[in-house]
């Protein structure tokens, strides 16, 4: 009850380059993200997004990942802080940067300027190692956040 | 989608040429629940939250959810004006947004009258709130609350003793939230004690997560009943109550997971769950939870006339404004050896119960006759 109303305001108007895709509940939402401006990584590209809720949110941040799809073709982005296996390495989606004044525009709009901003063509250092080995899901990942440039 | 996504929002003016006014209805709504401000309260960074949704979050982490800024929830002060805001916007809201909707129609040459009737339609929730503008928040909530968890029956053996309260409310006993037996409530925690000699494995791994959902419960209870305080239409013990039991069934589990922390998928209540290097990691936890809970039951009959009469005493910084007699501080911290306590009930617990100087016992809950 906490979550439903607040999650239902995202319908209306979406930013541009964001799409709602399903919502099926309240606790697992999947949004397609494009960078608009012509970087040419992300050069018409689509991106699928999953979220999921906890009971606490918004007190607690969603989980956000990257997810693959064959049809309609949708990859996970390179990029220096997003794994291979989709999971995001960013603060606001974490115990310390999330607020509960963040919605699930502004996760996506996050994501999206992060994306925009990013010149480097590679993976997180240690990428292979840490998709290999990590069973984890991403909130009880401790990321040390040090970098802020990308 | 689902007629759940239909609620009422500052976008319903951008349909009509009233479209300014969206903004208008954005700054009456809470920003960490989107919701009309309910018993608005401003931090010390003079940013304006729900009494329940600010508490909830300084709770969690002691920050203001704007600004990020350090702040305690002895510091938050009513907004009165914001409150009056509200309540006289809600109760203007259905008639100029059907106003704006009729313009509109007009605008469109759509005037006939079937059109008419249809606007009139899909605007009947609006019109309700017009006889009741006061209570248009809460109805919502609680037709929200009420349809999808009634029939949820997982928590029981955290809500056992709070059900019972419901529906034995005469009897003035409460239950003892492990065996169910009933008895007179400064009797629980002494009675909690013979429990506390696990025979089994499996009697030591029920004991420490009721003992653990015990803790949140109580939390949750404190933040409620503080909010609760600052209302100027402060709701009844039987309503308090009430809402705790939703709460319990659906945050009080997810906080309940998460306290289990940082160890991975396993939770406490899992069938898989590790008991017994749970129990041995974290007895000394819970050995110094009882002790200290024993502590404070012995002398309990005086310090709660003590705590009652003297009101609290209020410190100075607060203005005394905020801090009634009914709030209640928690103690300042929950175990003896932080060092101890399993991380996530740090999180969880000693940040809530930072920066509050004040220790009262257990309160009583069991709803009036």
């Amino acid at each position: 009850m906490f979550a439903s109303k607040r999650l239902g305001k995202i319908q209306k108007s979406l930013p541009p380059g964001i799409d709602l895709v399903s919502a099926p509940d309240f606790k697992e939402w999947q949004m397609d993200i494009r960078v608009l401006d012509s970087n040419p990584l992300y050069l018409n590209q689509t991106y699928r997004l999953r979220f999921r809720f906890s009971n606490n949110y918004p007190i607690e941040a969603p989980e956000v990942t990257f997810t693959t799809l064959t049809t309609p073709p949708r990859p996970i982005p390179i990029h220096p802080h997003v794994y291979s296996n989709g999971i995001i390495c960013l603060d606001l989606l974490g115990t310390q940067g999330w607020s509960p004044v963040q919605n699930v525009e502004s996760v996506c709009m996050s994501i999206q300027s992060m994306l925009t901003g990013n010149t480097k063509n590679e993976r997180p250092p240690g990428n292979e190692e840490f998709v290999a080995r990590n069973t984890q899901r991403p909130r009880d990942i401790r990321f040390v956040y040090e970098d802020s440039s990308v | 989608m689902d007629s759940s996504f239909n609620v009422a929002d500052s976008s319903d003016w951008l349909e009509t040429p009233l479209s300014y006014l969206a903004p208008v209805e954005q700054v009456l709504r809470c920003q960490v629940c989107k919701d009309f401000f309910d018993t608005p309260m401003i931090t010390s960074c003079s940013h304006t939250f729900c009494s329940l949704c600010i508490r909830r979050c300084l709770t969690n982490d002691g920050r203001c959810p704007v600004c990020r800024a350090n702040d305690q929830e002895m510091k938050l002060r009513s907004n009165a004006i914001i409150q009056e805001l509200v309540d006289v916007f809600q109760t203007a809201r259905p008639i100029v947004l059907q106003l704006g909707k009729e313009v509109k129609a007009t605008r469109d040459g759509l005037v006939k009258r079937a059109k008419k009737r249809k606007i009139e339609d899909t605007d009947i929730d609006d019109e309700e709130n017009v006889d009741k503008p006061y209570n248009g928040r809460r109805k919502t909530r609680s037709q929200q609350q009420s349809n999808p968890f009634v029939v949820e029956p997982s928590m029981d053996q955290a809500m056992g003793d709070q059900k019972d309260g419901d529906l034995q409310p005469d009897d003035g006993l409460a239950a003892c939230p492990i065996c169910k037996a009933r008895m007179k409530e400064e009797a629980v925690f002494t009675h909690l004690d013979i429990h506390n000699k696990p025979e089994t494995v499996a009697q030591a791994e029920a004991e420490q997560s009721r003992l653990t959902i015990l803790l949140h419960f109580f939390i949750s209870i404190l933040i409620s009943v503080n909010a609760n305080c600052d209302s100027r239409r402060p709701r009844t013990k039987r309503e308090l109550l009430h809402e705790l039991d939703i709460w319990d069934k659906t945050q009080g589990r997810q906080v309940y997971n998460s306290s289990n922390g940082g160890g991975g998928s396993s939770s406490v209540m899992d069938k898989d769950f590790d008991g017994a290097a749970w129990a041995t990691s974290h007895d000394s936890d819970f050995q110094n939870l009882i002790a200290r809970a024993r502590r404070k039951t012995k002398p309990k009959a005086e310090d709660i006339r003590t705590t009652e009469e003297s009101n609290v005493p209020v410190p100075e910084h607060s203005n005394g404004n905020e801090i009634l007699p009914n709030h209640i501080l928690l103690a300042s911290k929950i175990t003896d050896d932080p060092d101890r306590v399993p991380q996530a009930q740090q999180d969880n617990v000693t940040s809530a119960a930072r920066n509050r100087p004040v220790e009262v016992p257990f309160v009583d809950l069991e709803p009036e006759d």
